[in-house]
């Protein structure tokens, strides 16, 4: 099998073989959205822009798009964060 | 929980613009500075911080180029600030405290339950023989001691629990239904001479058995009121037959007597209904130990209405509770007008009458043998007469009575 066709990095090889979570081994953003009111982001690095139509985060490995209307941020920490409001689109950039 | 610690730590809401207000953002949480209620957009934003984080923001802003203004300040430590410029408030915050405290040391409720036989008002009596009352030190009530001497009291009395929770007594009792022994020695020792049972109606003996002392009557026999039915005296003969002495017993047994009682019961055509008018007035009133206040409020002037009443018991905290109670007296007017009832509403609501009277009499324990009732039209009523035979335990107890009996010495009747 050519490395063409398994676009696979061997850190991601071994993260599968091994079972390990890919959010520690890879720094993979968690998004949980609750409804269409409510999304939770786990492991990102920060906010690059906010406005109340459009959140971008800056992921380890993407950004991350939150779009909708009366957005707001519940809380903020270095770990998580809630976002809430009418959430109408989430995009990986 | 998060909410109380903020507001014990204090916390202000500010407004952050200016060159990068979202690397201002990221800043913060990198440095462990919490922030919440994130709002706003295009350049000019909302939040909430810590206190203490707030005065670490000064690095952060210089770096970011941004501006931060103070937009509320929430919070114990802003509370307490603002409190100690008004030193009346303070202090009646304090001694309001201190009240609290110091009236939750006495009892201000009691709680009874359980009770059927015994009233309430018995128990009062009882608590405030033994020093409870409202008022009283809780350190002075000894729930164990109240405990025990409910069941010393009070022989019904089967089971007893008292619990002391904040200001307030809650004394939960069970009663015993059946006659106890201990009721049997109090008619001994309310009787020493003995004591008979007799009839309490006049009427037919049914059934009689006896479990103690002589009885003086057969089934079928007819008695008087007052008519001995089983003698408290029981003869102890001599060799010879004749009475040495009467031995003196409370007479004890079930006497059932069948009696007939009368029954007359009147329903006029002729009644009054409040129509009411739909109009309503309340007004409430405080009451303080024995006294009642009327608040100022609504008067009351119809010429004819009802009256409903409230009261409720004011509670601090929902544990504490208060020697008030306020209330509200509900006024509903009403015109009365005259009405009739026809023939079929006026026997109707006769014979809910008459069965409410059999219903009673059978929750009493007594049987209804047979019922002769009619209904009787007259011109401006309905009326129903006629007898009830009942069967009913109908038999009490009295000091012994010796009229009648053989002579100590000679032969008993019969004999």
């Amino acid at each position: 099998m050519s490395r063409k066709n398994n676009p696979k990095t061997a850190k991601e090889l071994l993260t599968d073989s091994l079972r390990l979570p890919r959010d520690m081994m890879l720094g993979a953003s968690i998004v949980t959205a609750v409804g269409c009111q409510q999304v939770l982001v786990e492991n990102y690095r920060g906010i690059l822009e906010y406005t109340p139509e459009s959140i971008l985060l800056q992921g380890r490995a993407c950004r991350i798009r939150v779009c909708g209307s009366r957005l707001k941020i519940a809380y903020y920490t270095n770990e998580d964060m809630k976002i809430e409001g009418k959430i109408s689109e989430i995009q990986y950039l | 929980m998060i909410g109380i610690v903020r507001y014990l730590r204090g916390y202000v809401k500010i407004r952050v613009w200016g060159y990068s207000p979202e690397r201002f953002m990221n800043l913060c949480t990198n440095r462990g500075i919490w922030l919440w209620g994130l709002s706003g957009g295009s350049g000019c934003y909302t939040m909430y911080i810590g206190l203490s984080d707030f005065f670490a923001l000064r690095e952060i802003v210089r770096k970011t180029k941004t501006r931060v203004a103070v937009l509320e300040r929430k919070g114990l430590p802003f509370f307490v600030r603002d409190v100690r410029r008004r030193k009346m408030f303070a202090a009646g915050l304090i001694l309001c405290l201190l009240f609290l405290v110091f009236m939750s040391r006495f009892v201000w409720a009691i709680e009874l339950s359980g009770n059927r036989m015994i009233t309430d008002d018995e128990l009062y009596t009882f608590l405030k023989e033994e020093g409870v009352s409202y008022g009283t030190p809780r350190s002075r009530v000894s729930t164990g001691g109240l405990e025990e001497a409910l069941r010393e009291t009070f022989f019904q009395i089967t089971w007893a629990s008292v619990s002391l929770e904040g200001s307030r007594i809650s004394i939960q009792i069970r009663e015993n239904d059946l006659p106890t022994l201990q009721e049997q020695e109090a008619d001994e020792t309310a009787y020493p001479g003995g004591a008979d049972l007799v009839a309490a109606h006049d009427g037919q003996v049914v059934r009689i058995l006896t479990r103690s002392g002589v009885p003086r009557v057969k089934a079928g026999d007819s008695v008087e009121k007052g008519q001995v039915l089983i003698s408290g005296l029981v003869p102890v003969a001599n060799d010879d037959g004749t009475v040495r002495s009467y031995e003196p017993v409370t007479a004890n047994g079930d006497i059932e007597i069948e009696y007939v009682q009368g029954l007359r019961l009147t329903q006029p055509f002729a009644y009054q209904y409040k129509n009411y008018t739909g109009r309503e007035k309340a007004w409430h009133f405080l009451v303080l130990g024995e006294k009642r206040y009327r608040l100022p409020g609504a008067e009351c002037r119809y010429v004819c209405c009802d009256q409903v009443q409230q009261q409720t018991r004011l509670r601090l905290f929902g544990q504490i509770d208060l020697p008030v109670f306020v209330g509200t007296v509900r006024c509903r007017e009403y015109l009365p007008v005259d009405a009739v009832y026809d023939r079929e509403s006026a026997v109707c609501l006769l014979e809910g009458r008459f069965q409410k009277i059999i219903a009673a009499l059978e929750e009493k324990g007594v049987q209804i043998a047979q019922k002769d009732v009619k209904i009787v039209r007259k011109t401006d009523a309905l009326l129903l007469e006629g007898e009830l035979t009942l069967r009913q335990a109908a038999a009490f107890l009295q000091a012994a009575d010796r009229t009648g009996l053989a002579e100590e010495g000679t032969a008993p009747d019969g004999a």
